[in-house]
């Protein structure tokens, strides 16, 4: 086990002891990262996205237990943050069929302001679909060989031609156009089965 | 230029499809091709797939970033090395905001206070609460300790052991059987039996009615009450020499017959009251009325000499206890089969 998953654990079972100073420690550290898991997941208003935020730590609080150290504190984190992103996105859709205002506490009284009319939420929710759409995407490239990862980056992302990285591997072109046709092949199957497994799967 | 349906042909014709989205076949090339498009649906539609993961890909490049959290721990670890987050985050501007993001200090370095007001209570274990008194303390050690001595197998099998063969000790030394959930009905209603002025020798018996705890006890009143409705018949009487209640009752009071145990009451009634015989009438009261166990008993040995079960409503259970009585003396025989008089 490394000096960082020890320390992992360290700060969860502190955390899971209740001393306030663990989840101080545990805030100033991870703040910054669950902000930035909001921020991509959806476009709130600053005062919403404290909120938001403010939930995630609610989450996290009850969550912890389950928390598994083999892996790092901040992966846990994060996957914390997007449930408590795609409920609110869920909470949102469901009030919008039946035009209710939805507040972002649900575990207290929802402040002035954090209440937000479900219906003019539509940018966000496109924008939380979106974004799960992306990440399922994101999962089933992280699924593919590695040859197949690097040439669909180095194509699509870096957009360098074909031809080029052919050359530069040192393969016919005719050759690696069968290659891509086999990896996006790979890469749309599985995008597949995650989105009809669904997020909670 | 066509495609068969053999796997091998196919898969060339779909590398073909390739790189007529890339614009890499010749112009004699792609006339062929698109002219085998135009007549092939399947074609068609795989084209069209193809192109729409062209476009997403060149258009949604951030699904080959890496995740937040691989950044945060690239960041964290700072050590120089090479990984793909590295090579990664160092060239792509998507990254870039996040990677900014997560270097800044955070500009709290506490949990608010009003989130920690709603967290508070959610916590599993709370320190407070751990720690609030010496009992709790003390238990929280205890537990602590159990549980740590107990993830020896051997050992939590060896105290389960010596626990167990502790209560086997105590069970055999302490228990003594007995009548402990019955409790015994005295009275000093006189059944008005006299003397006997046959003059013939019959065995002495003594009547001892017992309520089961498990109902509600009758009061005294209601005792006295039972005793003079099972007065026994004067067949009985003719046949026993009966024990008025009252002088039960006052041994009882004095100690010489203890009724708390069945083989100590037994004993007195025969050492002290000479009796030979123990009519043992034991109540237990039911949803619909009462339950009547009666034993006759030879106050000597132990034996069982009759016993019989009887059913009443309630209102009834004075009629009842007479009726079982009358039945248990009546059939027996004391001349045939009782021990002599003493």
């Amino acid at each position: 086990m490394s000096n960082n998953s020890t320390e992992d654990r360290d700060l969860a079972e502190r955390c899971l002891g209740g001393s306030r100073e663990a989840w101080d420690e545990f805030y100033a550290r991870f703040t910054n990262l669950i902000r930035s898991v909001v921020r991509r997941y959806a476009k709130y208003r600053d005062a919403d996205r404290e909120e938001l935020v403010q939930n995630v730590y609610l989450a996290l609080v009850t969550a912890l237990k389950t928390y598994d150290a083999q892996y790092p504190l901040s992966r846990f984190v994060c996957v914390v943050t997007e449930r408590v992103c795609t409920d609110q996105y869920r909470m949102t859709h469901a009030a919008k069929r039946s035009g209710k205002k939805v507040p972002l506490d649900p575990y207290g009284e929802s402040s002035e302001g954090a209440e937000v009319l479900a219906s003019a939420m539509d940018d966000q929710e496109t924008r939380l679909s979106r974004s799960q759409d992306k990440k399922f995407l994101s999962e089933a490239l992280s699924e593919l060989g590695e040859k197949c990862r690097e040439l669909l980056k180095l194509r699509f992302y870096e957009e360098f031609p074909l031809t080029e990285i052919a050359q530069r591997w040192k393969v016919k072109a005719n050759t690696l156009a069968v290659q891509t046709r086999r990896c996006l092949d790979q890469l749309r199957d599985r995008y597949q089965e995650l989105t009809q497994e669904g997020p909670d799967r | 230029m066509k495609h068969t349906n053999d796997p091998e042909s196919l898969e060339r014709f779909r590398g073909l499809q390739v790189l007529y989205v890339e614009d890499l076949l010749n112009s004699r090339e792609k006339s062929e091709f698109e002219e085998h498009v135009r007549s092939c649906p399947r074609c068609t539609r795989e084209i069209e797939d193809l192109k729409s993961w062209y476009t997403r890909l060149t258009t949604d490049k951030d699904v080959f970033c890496p995740e937040p959290w691989e950044l945060y721990e690239h960041i964290r670890r700072d050590d120089g090395s090479k990984g793909h987050v590295t090579s990664h985050g160092e060239s792509c501007p998507l990254c870039g905001e996040v990677v900014g993001a997560l270097r800044s200090s955070p500009a709290e370095t506490r949990v608010p206070d009003e989130l920690w007001a709603k967290m508070e209570p959610l916590l599993p274990q709370r320190v407070p609460a751990r720690s609030s008194t010496r009992l709790a303390l003390w238990l929280d050690g205890f537990l602590q300790m159990a549980a740590d001595t107990f993830r020896s197998p051997a050992l939590a099998f060896g105290t389960v052991a010596a626990v167990a063969l502790l209560v086997v000790i105590t069970y055999t030394h302490l228990y003594r059987p007995g009548i402990p959930d019955l409790i015994p009905m005295l009275s000093s209603t006189p059944w008005g039996l006299g003397l006997n002025m046959m003059g013939e020798a019959r065995p002495r018996l003594a009547v001892v009615p017992f309520f089961r705890t498990s109902g509600k006890a009758p009061n005294q009143a209601q005792v006295d009450g039972l005793f003079r409705a099972m007065s026994p018949p004067k067949e009985a009487t003719e046949r026993f020499e009966i024990i008025e209640p009252a002088q039960l009752k006052a041994e009882a009071a004095a100690g010489t017959v203890r009724l708390a145990d069945r083989s100590d009451m037994l004993k007195d009634l025969a050492s002290n009251l000479e009796v030979s015989l123990v009519a043992l009438l034991t109540i237990s009261q039911t949803a619909d009325g009462f339950t009547i166990e009666a034993q006759l008993i030879d106050a000597e040995t132990g034996k069982v000499r009759r016993a019989e079960t009887s059913r009443t409503a309630t209102g009834q259970l004075g009629s009842g206890l007479r009726g079982v009585l009358t039945s248990l003396l009546s059939e027996h025989n004391p001349r045939a089969s009782d021990p002599a008089p003493r």
